[in-house]
């Protein structure tokens, strides 16, 4: 066995080499984002799961090999979304004021999300697992899966749909809101973390940081209300399971 | 305030009680909020995030034990704030300020790991591909222009009556 052959065995089964990869593809990604002047076509989401999911396929390393060493970026989801108490606390009266519309917004749009997704992939003919699947797509990652595998569906297939779904909103919002001609950053944010969760609200957090902040609120809110939602629509859709 | 107690709060207050108490002996102090700092505001996220998930398993909540973790911290920062040490003008420059903007701030990557699992799904998504996409971005449009609708109309409606 060649030396440099025998290395590459010991180091593609490290947890290391795959960290590493992930957070060296994720700063040239952002570095390109950040070149284009964060035009929402270049998404830097989107940049480092092409190129990581591309190396993967070409050295032929299962999912599970790299997960072993992106888990360590993967976990910091959880204490990050507790992280968002402080730009909420810091702009809570600006965020009190807007109560009343975050609710009807949180309501009208979680609704649209549920209903529109499993719509419209019943009349193109998406099997029902899939359908399940893709049920919870604007919910963050880790509760989108739970409530997929309760319901009959695939969580892994939810994953991506979920990280698909963010990307899309992320790249979708800005010259959406531009051509509607919203200047309301608050009711953009709201509409990015809503529709595109924790991707959106990375987006959102670029733009403005009051854009951030209720983006992060409504990918909160909407996680629990479509926790709650889902199991009934699907029902409605589906009936009993 | 007992000073074990002082040194955690610490991670809220953008000075830490260090500056306040010169040392006596005169040698320069490390003016800020002790070792460690980030290590306990680090710290702090975690163990709202372990509460919330706790909460969430043990009364079987429908709510994600981290955003049950977010509303912990926020009910904290309150509690922090009737006693003066932080408020929402300084929480920025505070150790816990710091690290959980600092987490925020690369919020994009945390999505790479989950992402990277189209490649185990490669088959599913070939076979209802287009219809998958085509369903995702009409869905996100619709999702997106009632959210912000809403939001905007009732805005309007609150200001105009309040």
């Amino acid at each position: 066995m060649s030396a440099p052959f025998s290395l590459w065995v010991y180091l593609s089964t490290t947890p290391l080499l795959w960290l590493t990869l992930t957070v060296v593809i994720w700063i040239l990604a952002d570095w390109l984002a950040q070149r284009s002047g964060r035009n929402p076509f270049v998404n830097p989401v989107m940049i480092a799961i092409a190129t990581v999911s591309a190396i993967l396929l070409a050295s032929g390393t299962p999912y599970g090999t790299y997960f072993n060493g992106a888990q360590f970026v993967h976990f910091l989801l959880g204490p990050t979304t507790v992280a968002i108490a402080i730009p909420l606390y810091k702009n809570w009266s600006v965020v009190r004021r807007k109560a009343l519309p975050m609710v009807a917004a949180l309501i009208a749009g979680t609704v649209t999300s549920i209903v529109s997704a499993i719509a419209v992939a019943v009349a193109l003919g998406v099997p029902r697992s899939v359908v399940i699947s893709l049920a919870p797509k604007s919910v963050t990652a880790a509760v989108a899966m739970g409530i997929s595998e309760n319901l009959g569906g695939v969580p892994a297939l939810t994953a991506v749909l979920v990280v698909f779904t963010g990307v899309l909103g992320a790249v979708i919002v800005t010259p959406l809101m531009n051509a509607m001609g919203l200047r309301d950053y608050a009711a953009r944010g709201f509409a990015a973390g809503l529709a595109a969760h924790g991707i959106g609200t990375a987006r959102a957090f670029v733009v403005d940081p009051v854009a951030g902040t209720f983006a992060g609120i409504a990918m909160g809110l909407s996680a629990v209300l479509a926790s709650l939602l889902i199991p009934v629509i699907v029902h409605l859709f589906f009936g009993a399971a | 305030m007992d000073e074990s107690h002082d040194r955690f709060l610490t991670v809220f207050v953008d000075h830490g009680p260090l500056q306040r108490n010169e040392r006596a002996d005169g040698r320069a102090h490390q003016p800020g909020w002790g070792p460690n700092a980030m290590l306990r505001a680090f710290g702090i996220l975690l163990a709202c995030q372990l509460a919330g998930e706790t909460l969430a398993r043990a009364l079987a909540l429908p709510m994600p034990g981290p955003v049950i973790g977010l509303v912990m911290l926020l009910l904290l920062l309150f509690a922090v704030e009737r006693r003066h040490l932080v408020a929402a003008a300084t929480v920025d420059e505070t150790p816990l300020g710091k690290v959980s903007n600092g987490l925020l701030a690369m919020l994009g990557i945390l999505f790479v790991p989950a992402g990277v699992g189209v490649i185990q799904n490669l088959g599913l998504l070939g076979e209802y591909g287009a219809a998958l996409f085509a369903t995702l971005v009409i869905s996100t449009v619709l999702t997106l222009v009632v959210t912000v609708w809403v939001f905007v109309a009732v805005s309007k409606l609150v200001e105009r009556d309040g």
